[in-house]
């Protein structure tokens, strides 16, 4: 073996060291670039048809799940919406439809009934956003409202300006809390745990820049309805098959 | 109705848990009966079969009728490779949710079990439950899958058929199904001769 003088092994050491250390440098590039989530190259959107709503809540059994939603709060729930003979609405959501529903009327004491899921709307003009004392309510590129749980300090300004009632404060991080589309999942490709969970295909997700997405197809097909369209909060969540009554 | 989520829930893998303690894969009435039900349910919110997008729905107490009270699987295989019930056996026998019966002592025709199982899992979506070949994806072949009541050839040329395909439309399952499962399930096909 040739011996090294110490001034060698000096440079032979630091040679390693540089080289080793460029690579550290290059080698993350590489692998996320080939990888990588552009956040700016996609907008999302998001479909919901009620004639295929059968209520079976396996959406926000689903959810709960995926983001370990707490106890008696709910990110996404559904809706029944009962229309009786003497023309009273009657709704209800038994704890937000995660068990299902049971038999409230029998079909001769109604004159019509259906289901309507409701979540977050990710509005593009939203109220909650906008009235954060902290900012810790922001939308991303892809027209998804997050919250920074960081910088979120739970005052409930926003759970109480959301008019479709999506917010809530988590009981054990005491931040604001709601629906996220998933995100962790949307950015990695998959789609959201309660569209995939959804046997009828009621709740449809995707990127409404792709015009091959079903929800941009669907958007254009049909005519769609958004929730409380007189508040202006220019919802991305669209209805197909909305009813008049549905508040 | 796509994926396995959709009736397993998302942390639920096997929602259909056991519910006696030797392990074995039975599933009681009740259990069945409301998980399927979840969905099947007879609702007057439910669209039903007027919606655009029809969905088969049932009144427990009509739907049992004269069949006492049975899990939903005695009768109909939630794994169908379509995910659409077949018609109800005639006889339900013992079966767990995997779709393979035991033979009971009403049928005359002694029916292999490991070939009528194999049978469901390969050859029901095309040849239909009945062996006629009258089911929708029929309707997409051509030349369409014969009527087995009519069959005029015997078990070997069956075997053979089964195991390199025949025609078009036909595959070879040579090598998804050993020797002797394309034999069970000939023997199945064979049955179905008048």
């Amino acid at each position: 073996m040739k011996k090294l003088s110490r001034r060698e092994f000096i440079r032979d050491s630091g040679i390693a060291l540089a080289g080793g250390g460029l690579a550290l440098f290059i080698a993350p590039s590489i692998v996320s670039s080939a990888t990588k989530y552009d956040w700016t190259k996609h907008e999302y959107g998001y479909t919901i048809e009620i004639d295929r709503c059968i209520g079976c809540g396996m959406c926000a059994k689903a959810c709960k799940a995926e983001n370990s939603v707490p106890d008696t709060f709910y990110r996404t729930w559904v809706e029944r919406y009962s229309y009786l003979k003497n023309g009273e609405v009657v709704v209800d959501s038994p704890k937000g439809a995660m068990d299902g529903f049971g038999s409230n009327f029998k079909a001769d004491e109604l004159d019509k009934a259906f289901f309507v899921p409701k979540m977050c709307n990710h509005c593009r003009n939203p109220r909650c956003v906008q009235v954060c004392p902290v900012g810790a309510s922001y939308i991303t590129k892809e027209g998804v409202v997050l919250v920074d749980k960081k910088h979120c300090v739970g005052c409930a300004y926003c759970v109480q300006a959301c008019p479709y009632g999506a917010r809530y404060i988590h009981p054990k991080l005491s931040t604001a809390d709601k629906c996220t589309w998933c995100y962790h999942r949307i950015t990695k490709g998959m789609l959201p745990a309660c569209v995939l969970a959804c046997p009828r295909k009621a709740r449809k997700f995707g990127d409404i820049r792709d015009t091959s997405s079903e929800v941009y197809n669907l958007v254009k097909i049909h005519r769609v309805q958004e929730l409380k369209p007189e508040l202006k909060t220019n919802p991305r969540v669209s209805y197909i098959g909305l009813d008049k009554e549905v508040r | 109705m796509i994926n396995c989520e959709n009736c397993h829930g998302p942390d639920d893998i096997p929602v259909i848990k056991s519910e006696d303690k030797t392990g074995t894969k039975t599933i009681t009435t009740d259990r069945s009966q409301s998980l399927c039900l979840r969905c099947h349910l007879s609702l007057p919110a439910r669209p039903g079969t007027l919606s655009t997008f029809p969905q088969p729905q049932i009144v427990l107490k009509k739907h049992m009728k004269g069949k006492g009270n049975l899990a939903c699987f005695k009768c109909h295989n939630p794994h169908h490779p379509d995910l659409k019930p077949p018609e109800p056996v005639k006889t339900p026998a013992d079966s767990n949710v995997n779709g393979t019966s035991t033979t009971t002592k009403d049928e005359k025709k002694t029916v292999s079990a490991k070939g009528r199982s194999i049978y469901n899992d390969k050859c029901l979506v095309c040849h239909g439950a009945k062996g006629d070949g009258k089911t929708e994806v029929a309707e997409n072949l051509d030349p369409k899958p014969p009527d087995f009541a009519r069959l005029k050839i015997g078990l070997s040329q069956l075997v053979g058929f089964i195991a390199n395909g025949k025609g078009e439309q036909m595959p070879a399952y040579k090598d998804e199904l050993s020797g002797e499962e394309i034999k069970e399930a000939a023997g199945y096909v064979e049955g179905f001769k008048k």
